[in-house]
């Protein structure tokens, strides 16, 4: 049970970060990870997991507002240890090392930090609401 | 069963240098050392650089993450703990056997095989005679020794503006490895605007690294792989183990792991040393003739504090204070990753405030690649997702700046031994570790002249991260040379005063830490240790 719990959560994970669906061995690295380093949920996290779970649509706004305001909760700690498993799949290399861009590229990454500190406001509110 | 002439205790960098002194004098030494080994990693890594890896190989999160996603640390970490996988073994076994307990230190030791100089950065710098001269170290005999160990080890660098600090007088030297794009553009900054910046105090150039760029004693040339915080394939970085596999050839050398030496007993014609055996969990007695302590600055201190078991002792302790600084080189970021790349420091910048090259702060500036780009996406304060876009594009200008300031000594640096029943030994030691305000504010504002020479390279400051004290993992002075015959210090010749035949060949005998990496100049101080014991026979 805990095993497919699990399973889900690597797959919502891995669509949220690179928009792609984990391999087998993504899934298994990930739930291997988490079974080792267990950290319990706090209070905050228990109300924030299932919310995601069953609103994926507020993945990247919680996870900008608890990079705002709680950057070490365990909601983040999963998802970082779900990229790190991604970024070590060849398949994924794409997304991860540099790659050449010409200065227009700046547009899109100044669109991303203006995105992002928007979600950050957003998500604090969202946060505070459901937890 | 003969006494051996020596034991020496640890494989470091020290002990190893000793070690191979001793033996090649003829003399019968016994190497005493826990020696953690852990192949687990170090074996699976292909014969590719790491672009190459990434792009193909099908296990590669095992040496990037490790099996139990070990790589991947999270939150408030300790010093040492961002080890990738394969070089996680440094730190195995030190809580069980070397527990230490601190408000304000928290360095990083290890009974690693080959210690702390499995996983070092192979900067290497000659101090300056007003250095040595504040260390308690003569100046001709640690030039003389400098030679030897260079030959020994193998050095590569060049001669530019950093060659007084770094090569000093060294003429024995290797071509300094290719730099890669993002200090090229920071070196030809320097070179247009070098008057300006030598006014300032501020000198620029190539470190000198214990890295082949030739082939040298069976070991290979650099190979460009970017692979250094993984694998030692090439042996090219030089590594002590590389010398205690050499001398285990030897007849006379004898190499004894899985001990941890606890205390010595000393008798008008030997010396018994106590070990446990970590496999048996027993107690063992090895005798020699003269011992040679070599187990690191810490260790030493512990094995010393209990031998001479008295009680409410407190020893003076140095470690460069510590800050890394991030910057952005707005020229290099949207470029694409390059294939030929390294991971050591490609650049030193030294701050030689008064041009006397005393207390002079060193500054290593690195590029940031094959540490994987989910490590610097954790230090963005923004959401996984664009924080990846954003990192990525930014990552070929990353130049992380680790600044090592002197340190001097002080009543608020200080070790003792304090009991402590849970632990295999019964004790544990204790740290208090501080800056006066003084120190505190002159480190400020060298950072601060830091931050602003990178801006005027064209190098932008993203924020000053300062891990806390001990995480230079320089550390020195704990039983300080002095010509005096006082409890707890070394005589010049590196003895231990008090005692007829034991001598420390680490930096436990260092009055000063300068901020140049202390290792080079460590090892040769271990290999006059070893000559001076040889002499007194
Ligand atoms: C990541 C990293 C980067 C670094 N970069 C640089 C650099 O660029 N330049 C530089 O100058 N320095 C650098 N250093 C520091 C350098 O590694 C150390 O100064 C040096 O290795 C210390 O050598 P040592 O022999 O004195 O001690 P250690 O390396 O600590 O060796 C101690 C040895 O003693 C053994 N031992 C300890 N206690 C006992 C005991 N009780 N019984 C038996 N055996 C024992 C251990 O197993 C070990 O083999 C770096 C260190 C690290 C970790």
């Amino acid at each position: 049970m805990r095993n497919s719990l699990l399973e889900q959560e690597a797959e919502l994970f891995s669509r949220y970060l690179l928009n792609r669906s984990p391999d087998k061995l993504a899934v298994e690295l990930y739930s291997r990870a988490i079974k080792q380093t267990s950290a319990s949920l706090t209070p905050q996290d228990q109300k924030l997991l299932p919310f995601l779970k069953n609103n994926t649509w507020s993945m990247g706004i919680i996870d900008s507002g608890l990079a705002f305001i709680n950057p070490h909760s365990e909601i983040r700690r999963r998802l970082y240890f779900m990229l790190s498993i991604l970024e070590s799949i060849p398949e994924n290399h794409d997304l991860f090392l540099p790659k050449k861009r010409n200065q227009l590229y700046l547009i899109v990454v100044v669109y991303h930090g203006t995105r992002a500190t928007i979600k950050a406001l957003l998500g604090s509110l969202l946060i505070k609401m459901i937890a | 069963m003969e006494i051996p002439d020596y034991i020496v205790v640890g494989s470091g960098c020290t002990g190893a240098m000793a070690a191979q002194t001793l033996v090649e004098a003829g003399a019968s030494v016994h190497m005493l050392d826990v020696g953690v080994v852990n192949d687990t990693y170090a074996s699976l890594i292909p014969d590719k650089d790491f672009i190459g890896i990434r792009k193909t190989e099908a296990e590669q999160y095992r040496y990037w993450i490790g099996n139990e996603a070990e790589g991947v640390s999270w939150g408030k970490v300790k010093t040492g703990e961002h080890l990738t996988p394969s070089r996680k073994h440094l730190l195995q076994q030190v809580d069980k056997y070397l527990p230490l307990t601190s408000t304000s230190f928290f360095p990083m030791e290890s009974l690693a095989y080959g210690g702390l100089g499995s996983g070092w950065g192979l900067g290497c710098c000659e101090f300056s005679k007003r250095e040595l001269d504040a260390i308690g170290l003569e100046d001709s005999s640690m030039k003389t020794a400098y030679t030897t160990i260079a030959k020994r080890i193998g050095i590569s660098g060049t001669q530019d503006d950093a060659a007084p600090f770094t090569l000093g007088g060294l003429t024995d030297y290797q071509p300094a490895p290719l730099m890669d794009r993002n200090h090229q553009l920071l070196l030809k900054k320097y070179t247009h605007h070098k008057n300006g910046f030598n006014k300032r105090g501020f000198f620029l150039g190539r470190p000198a690294l214990a890295l082949l760029t030739q082939d040298k004693d069976g070991r290979k040339k650099y190979a460009y792989q970017d692979m250094d915080f993984y694998s030692d394939k090439d042996e090219s970085a030089y590594r002590p183990w590389i010398t205690v596999n050499q001398l285990k050839r030897k007849g006379n050398f004898k190499y004894i792991g899985d001990r941890l030496v606890t205390e010595f007993l000393e008798h008008p014609d030997h010396i018994e040393v106590y070990c446990i055996n970590i496999i048996t969990d027993t107690t063992e007695v090895f005798k020699c003739k003269k011992l040679l302590l070599a187990s690191g600055v810490l260790g030493t201190a512990r094995i010393v504090l209990r031998s001479f078991k008295k009680e409410n002792v407190k020893l003076p302790l140095l470690c460069n204070p510590y800050t890394y600084i991030p910057c952005i080189q707005p020229r290099m970021i949207g470029k694409e990753a390059e294939q030929k790349k390294m991971g050591f420091a490609q650049l030193s910048l030294f701050y030689d405030e008064h041009h006397t090259n005393e207390d002079v702060v060193m500054a290593s500036i690195y590029s940031y690649q094959s540490l994987m780009l989910f490590r610097i996406i954790k230090e963005a304060p923004l959401n996984f997702v664009d924080a990846r876009i954003i990192m990525r594009y930014l990552m070929s200008g990353i130049l992380i700046m680790g600044i090592h300031h002197p340190e001097q000594r002080s009543p608020l640096k200080y070790l003792e031994m304090d009991r402590n029943e849970d632990s295999i030994t019964g004790d544990q030691l204790k740290v208090g570790y501080e800056l006066t305000e003084e120190e505190k504010k002159k480190k400020e504002e060298r950072e601060k002249k830091y931050i602003k020479v990178m801006r005027s390279l064209g190098a932008y400051a993203l924020k000053r991260i300062n891990p806390g004290y001990g995480s230079s993992i320089h550390y020195a002075g704990t039983l300080p040379f002095s010509k005096n015959n006082t409890s707890y210090t070394l005589n010049p010749q590196g003895k231990l005063n008090g005692t007829q035949n034991i001598y420390v060949a680490d930096g436990s005998g260092f009055n000063y830490l300068p901020a140049k990496g202390l290792t080079f100049s460590l090892m040769a101080n271990a290999h006059l240790t070893a000559l001076n014991a040889l002499k007194s026979e």
